[in-house]
Formats: structure tokens, sequence, C-alpha cells
């Protein structure tokens, strides 16, 4: 029999969180002090909820938008070998840029390579203005060519009242749940720490019987775990999802590998 | 909310429950050392408020009540009143060297042996056993809530706030990895059966420390998709050794424990493996190995667990066969002289093997796990000791007849029968 000493962590899919914020000029000063500050505080907190999490190991990747796009990790990196350099604000919203950049590295030749294959990815938004380009043919591009972004569990913080939540509310799916209001800076830290760990945590804890999304259970986990301490950090009023033809092309049978690219 | 050191909570006799660190928050509530009956203790109160529904409070309340059904459960002691917006319970905290089932399949933390993994399943089935047997069906079973010592095999199982009478919902319905495939495709809510399900599971994670469906089918899915997941846990699953089915097989770069091990376990362990994943087991719930077959394999398993007599190497070895077994490191053969002949099988005498009631025959679930013999030796004699508390009724080689009191020891000779109960065993 071999040595129990021989014996190794057993096989996890990867689970991808990926960032998606905005670093455009409106965000200068404590906006993004704030942001910074959230994201090193939420590092060490996805490290301990990794080292616990039985069924998937998280890798994390972290896309800034302002007047284009800029990795801030190197593709998809291990947690434990993320480092956050703090960003700085400036220059315009170009949310289209962002979403053309997943829609180009979002594949398997680029960050999503792995034996053991993945776990859907979660997609987490920032932003606290208007973008300043064509995002819908962006969206819609991302949707129709890319299954990985199609597919993605994917929430959104609007950040303060400029925030445009109708955007917003279409680059989650068309689910206004997805959207989560914060109109002060101390609640964006909290949210971003909480909401990181709730995503993280997906799928390998104890299940309650619901049939909804996992972006609103991710939402509405968050929530529960702010408790009172949500202060402003309310759902957009829940409208009626409108499904584009996009959202509706998303598959709920399985498909073959070479499908996804 | 968070709760302040030196708060004072009252449970719902009155009683007081002093705050007093903050130990560690979880999915459904946060976990604090407290002081309650002049002891230390761990308070779990809810932050989260689903829990207000569906009876939750008053199931909790009717658990403490019931009082623990085995003392592996860190059963609730006592339920608070609901206050601050909240409610919780108070518990056993718990004890230093114990490890989440789930520290041991990322291998952060390793047994000290096979044995002691053994140990583990077997005391994780007798509290099964005995949770199911009052009526209760645990209902979430997982990696998280279930806590090992890895040098002696001892079981703690926490989040006993989900267990409640076989057939009532909590609202929980599992953990992903661990769900019954009826559970999970949502066919069914959790019961007694899904749990035996969810224990073969956590028995397979622990013996061969990889998941039982998850092989080829499971690596080759670029990317899990809800509908990918249902096929695999809910409405389509294949064990990894599936006789008849290989398509799900391990894969060998990714599943290297099981592939290590399978193929030393004794052929009854795969067998009721087999047996607890196969197709008919995974669709029809009535189909599911019971408790008791489990414990029959894993106290033969066990017995059947030695250590290499070479000094310089110290090896565990599976005797194969009741047979003298060669060990797979350095290949010292480990000598087996004489076999005990059960009335289903026999087992090696060996020194510190035991036999259990379950391993005689059929009986009670409750008399399951009392020793009724044990292997035990003075210099190189070996004996069988009778541990049953009744007198035997024996048969030497020539014809005479011997009573065995309790605690006297039998000689290994080949030829002597004995009968304990009605069932007749050999030394051959």
């Amino acid at each position: 029999m071999p040595n129990m000493e021989t014996t190794e962590p057993g096989a996890r899919k990867v689970l991808p969180i990926i960032y998606v914020l905005d670093t455009s000029g409106s965000m200068e000063g404590n906006p993004i002090g704030a942001l910074n500050q959230a994201m090193n505080e939420t590092i060490p907190i996805l490290r301990e909820v990794e080292s616990e999490n039985a069924s998937a190991e998280i890798k994390i990747g972290a896309l800034a938008f302002s007047s284009g796009v800029r990795w801030i990790s190197n593709g998809l990196e291990y947690i434990d070998d993320f480092i956050w350099n703090d960003v700085k604000a400036g220059g315009l919203t170009e949310l289209g840029a962002a979403l053309n950049e997943l829609n180009s590295k979002m594949s398997r030749s680029e960050i999503f390579q792995s034996d053991t294959g993945f776990k859907l990815p979660v997609l987490l938004f920032m932003s606290d203005g208007v973008p300043t380009d064509d995002w819908e043919a962006a969206l819609d591009a991302a949707n129709i060519q890319n299954k990985w972004f199609l597919n993605s569990t994917k929430i959104a913080i609007a950040l303060g009242q400029k925030a445009d939540r109708s955007v917003l509310t279409k680059v989650v799916d068309n689910n206004p749940e997805a959207v989560i209001l914060v109109n002060n800076l101390e609640t964006l830290k909290t949210l971003i720490k909480v909401m990181s760990a709730t995503a993280s945590k997906i799928g390998s804890v104890s299940k309650v019987n619901t049939g909804t999304s996992m972006a609103t259970q991710i939402v509405e986990n968050t929530r529960k775990q702010m408790g009172g301490d949500t202060g402003d950090a309310g759902v957009q009023n829940p409208a009626p999802p409108v499904p584009t033809p996009a959202a509706t092309g998303k598959s709920q049978s399985g498909w073959d590998d070479d499908d996804w690219n | 909310m968070l709760l302040e050191k030196g708060q004072k909570i009252k449970t719902i006799d009155g009683e007081t429950i002093e705050v007093d660190q903050y130990l560690a928050g979880g999915g459904q509530g946060d976990v604090y050392r407290v002081s309650f009956r002049g002891e230390q203790k761990a308070l779990k109160w809810y932050t989260c408020k689903f829990r207000d529904e569906k009876g939750f409070y008053d199931n909790l309340k009717s658990n403490m009540d019931s009082g623990s059904p085995a003392r592996e459960f860190l059963w609730p002691l006592a339920v608070t009143e609901k206050c601050l917006g909240s409610f919780g319970y108070v518990m056993d905290l718990i004890p230093a060297g114990y490890y989440k089932v789930d520290e041991y399949a990322l291998a952060k933390v390793k047994f000290s042996s096979f044995k002691s993994a053994v140990e583990a399943c077997i005391q994780i089935n007798s509290a099964f056993r005995t949770l199911h047997l009052a009526g209760y069906a645990y209902q979430d079973i997982n990696g998280g809530n279930f806590i090992v010592d890895p040098v002696k095999g001892n079981v703690l199982i926490c989040d006993n706030d989900n267990v409640a009478p076989d057939g009532v919902s909590t609202g929980i319905v599992g953990t992903p990895g661990y769900m019954a495939p009826e559970v999970f495709s949502g066919r069914n809510l959790p019961n007694k059966r899904s749990d035996q399900f969810s224990m073969a599971v956590m028995f397979f994670m622990l013996l061969c420390a990889n998941h039982p469906l998850e092989g080829r089918r499971w690596q080759r899915i670029t990317c899990m998709t809800d509908a990918d997941e249902m096929r695999l846990y809910g409405t389509d699953p294949l064990f990894i050794y599936d006789p008849e089915d290989c398509s799900n097989e391990p894969v060998v770069e990714i599943h290297k424990n099981v592939l290590k091990r399978w193929g030393f376990l004794p052929q009854y362990m795969k067998d009721i493996f087999i047996k607890a994943f196969s197709r008919q087991s995974l669709e029809n719930p009535s189909r599911r190995v019971s408790e008791i077959d489990w414990l029959q394999a894993l106290c033969r398993f066990r017995s059947d667990i030695v250590r290499c007599k070479n000094p310089n190497c110290s090896n565990e070895i599976f005797i194969n066969g009741a047979a003298t077994t060669k060990c797979d490191c350095c290949g010292t053969p480990y000598p087996v002289a004489n076999r005990v002949r059960l009335p289903l099988y026999e087992i090696p005498v060996v020194s510190g093997a035991r036999i259990y009631r379950c391993q005689l025959g059929t009986c009670n679930l409750k008399d399951a796990l009392n020793p009724v013999a044990a292997i035990v030796s003075k210099g190189d004699a070996l004996g069988i000791k009778n541990k049953s508390g009744l007198i035997w009724a024996a048969l030497t080689p020539s014809g005479k007849s011997k009573r065995v009191e309790p605690e006297e020891v039998i000689p290994i000779k080949p030829g002597i029968t004995f009968k304990i109960e009605d069932y007749n065993l050999e030394i051959i």
C-alpha cells in the first residue's frame, strides 16, 4: 500500500474570478483609493477561501478600463501568486474596450489553459460612470462569439448615482438583481470583499433549494452576509428582465469540448 | 452583525451565555467561543436570513430536547432566545488535532496510517447508523462539517442544525459533490437514503482520495456548465471504476491518488464500492449499500491491515486472501500461518485483529460494533480472546469439549472449533 504521506491534493476544476474595473478620471481621489484598498484586502480573504475549497482552485484576473484597457494581473493567476499593484485613475470610460478584450482573451488559447478544466467564470464589473465608447456592439459581439463570456456568471457594482445602471444591467445578462448600487466608499470596500468571498465559495457550500441564477444567488448571499451593514448598497428596483437575442442563446445543454474556443 | 466580547445572550431556558471571542465565519453564521454553565463552549450565531423560515428554529429546539444520538455529534446543547434579529445555539468546542475532511482532500492533512482512515470510516458509519435508527436524516454530509483526527481516525460531526426527522426538509439540499443524484437533479429532497449515498462518497474520498464520479468524463469538460454538472452528478452519473463502462475511468495525469490505491484494495472493498456506485444504486435510492453492509466490510478491512515486520520499512500491508502477503514496498513477507473461518469468510490470525458482532451474521444494528473476539499475542504465540461476554463451546481437534469463559484465551491450533451464539467458527 502506498504510504499515506504520498497523498496528493485531489483534482479540482479552476474557478476563474475576473474583476473588470472602471479606472476612468471620475474615479480619481478617494474612489480609486477605496478600490485599491478593497482589492488589497480581498486577496488574503480569497487565499483563505481557496485553502479550504476542495472543489475548486481559484484563479484571479483583473482588467482595468479607462482610455483603453490594461491587465493588472498576468492573465489568470493563482491566488497565491497574485499581487495587487495599486491602480491610478484617469481617462475615459471605455467599457466597450474592456468587453472586446474579454472577448479576445477568454479563450483556451489565451487565458483559459488547464489540465482539469474550468468552472463557469465569474465576471465582477465595477463602474461609476457612463461608457464613452460603443459598448453595445462590443457586448453583442462577446455574447455571440464567445461562449466563455456568454456563460459566465456576471455581477456588477454601480458606484454612485452617476453610474449607468441600465448599461450594467445589460452587461450582466439583463438581470437587474445582479447589479448592486453603492453610494459610499466604505460600503464599496466591504462589498467588494464580501462579494468576492461569496463568489469564490459558490458551488462548494451547502445549497438551499432555490431556482435562482448563480449571479442572483451570489448577490443574495452577499447581502445576507453584509446584514445590517448594507447601508445604501441596495439592489436596483427589480424590473422584469428583457431577453436579448444574445441572452436567449445561453444554452442550457452541454457542449462537446471543441465548442469551447 | 458581529457579537462583542462580554456580550450576554440568554438561552430559551433563561441561562446566560457570555461571548468571549470570535472564532470563525461560515456561510450561514459565525462561531464564537463563549462561557456557558461555567465551561468554554462554542456558540453558532446565524447571520443568514433564511434561517427564520420553515420551522428551522423549532427543529433546532426539538433536536436539543431529544439530545445527541451519538458521541460523535457536536449536538446543540442549548438554543438561544431570538434576539438582536437572530438566534444561535451552544455546542462543544472542537478539540485541537481535528481537521476537516476537505483538508484531507486538499492533502493539507494526511492520515498517519491507512488503518486510521478506515477507522474514521467506521466511526462515520457508526454515527450514521445511530442517527438513522433514531429516525433522523443528516441531509448535508460534506467535507466541511466532518472533522477527523489523522492519528486515531476519531471523528466529530458538526453543523447538526440541519439534522431533521427523516423526510422533513430544512431548506438545505446538500453540498455539490456529496449530493445524491436524485437530490442533485431535484427529483427528491434529502433523506436517509441520500445520506447513504453521501456517506459512500465520503468513504471513497477518505480511502481513495479522489471523487468517485469525477473521472475522464469530468476531466474532458473544458468548462463546467450547469447542464454538465447535472449530467455528471444528477441524471447520468457514472462511477470511475464502473465494471461495464470505462468512459469515466480515472485519468493518469490527474487522478493520481485513486490510481495508486485502488489496485491495493482487497476485492471485497472494491466490490462494495462498485455496488455503492453501481448504476442501480445511483438511480434507485432503495438499492443503496446499507450501514450494516459497510460496517461488515470496513471491520474486515481494518483487521486485514498490518505493518511490515521489516523495521526499516514498516509500510502498511493489506493482507490478501487471509494468507501470507509480501510487502509491496520492500518485499518482506508478512507471515499468516493461521486463519479463523467465519460464517461468510476467513480472516487472518494477526496480532491486534478483532472480530465484531456484525462479522458473524445478521444482528441488531446496536450490537453490530460489539467486539466478540480479539487476536492477542504472548511472545510469539497468538491466541483468540473471548470478548463476547458469553461462554463459548469449543471442541479440540481430538474432539474434547471445552468451555471458554469471557476473557479466556484459546490457543491458535488448527482444527479447534468454537461456537459464538449460533455461529460456528474454526481455526484453520
